[in-house]
């Protein structure tokens, strides 16, 4: 088991309780996930990770992050004194309903987090429908 | 179920809805649930932090997603290391569902009592992908010293 995370083992406890996929003995990256009329929005706090080091997958409506977050190497013995952060591999998964442009998917990453823009695609964006009016023949 | 409103007392606490009902039934549950390390409970933010220990240095290690170090301030004197700042919240788009929503924002403080060992003046910190790394070097008069036995 890799997760050494001694912060806050209640929020842990939610997480996993409301999460839609994981597997035990993996962190949980903390995620905000929007939906706009146009788009879906996904951020993640992935401190510390290179952007190599993550997978972003679209398949079947599901989005799913992976990766792995490796400890820094110290030369030298070093004690830990105190141990919050966690380390090891990570997957989060988020079920988006409607259809997606998959060729519009667009990841970035900057300063430890992971932004991803997801556009809808057209047919799920909601149209206004324009109600035509008929000459009554007389 | 019904969920009671909680006394003022309490009313500093989380009313996230499985904290209430925690709280309904362990009523302990806000005293075990809160951090022991700050004193300060209004603050929602702990950002994570590794403390380690070498034979010449310190070195402190905190998450902070999303910041860079403009958004940080790193303090020491007497011989207590304090790290604030702030994350802010992003700005949303009108007509925006929010579906989920567990990352942190707000200020944040987290402070270590390191000991007057350190050498402030060779104290030194890098920002990388989001995670502060402070070195702190033990002073000279600490560092182990081998003594040669003479005779």
């Amino acid at each position: 088991m890799n997760h050494l995370s001694i912060s806050d083992p209640f929020r842990e406890l939610v997480s996993r309780a409301i999460t839609d996929d994981t597997s035990m003995g993996e962190w949980l990256p903390r995620i905000d996930y929007y939906e706009s009329e146009s788009a879906y929005q996904v951020n993640a706090d992935l401190p510390g990770i290179e952007k190599d080091n993550v997978d972003v997958t679209y398949e079947n409506k599901i989005l799913t992050l992976s990766g792995e977050k490796k400890v820094e190497s110290t030369e030298g013995n070093y004690a830990n004194h105190r141990v919050e952060r966690a380390f090891g591999r990570f997957t989060r998964s988020i079920h988006l309903p409607k259809d997606v442009n998959i060729d519009g998917i667009k990841a970035e990453m900057k300063n430890g987090v992971l932004h991803i823009e997801i556009p809808k695609a057209e047919s799920a964006q909601a149209k206004k429908i324009l109600i035509s009016s008929q000459e009554v023949a007389s | 179920m019904s969920t009671r409103q909680l006394t003022t007392h309490d009313k500093k606490h989380s009313n996230h809805p499985l904290d209430l009902i925690l709280h309904e039934f362990f009523p302990q549950y806000h005293e075990m649930a809160k951090p022991t390390w700050d004193s300060d409970e209004n603050r929602s933010w702990y950002p994570e932090m590794n403390i380690q220990e070498g034979e010449k240095d310190f070195v402190v290690s905190v998450e902070l997603p999303g910041l860079e170090d403009k958004d940080v301030d790193i303090n020491y004197s007497n011989g207590r290391l304090v790290i604030k700042g702030e994350r802010k919240q992003p700005e949303t788009k009108d007509s925006v569902n929010e579906h989920r929503v567990e990352r942190k924002h707000g200020v944040f403080e987290r402070s270590v009592v390191l000991g007057s060992k350190v050498d402030s003046e060779a104290i030194s910190a890098s920002f990388h992908d989001g995670v502060l790394v402070v070195s702190l070097p033990k002073s000279s008069d600490v560092l182990p010293r081998k003594i040669e036995i003479q005779g």
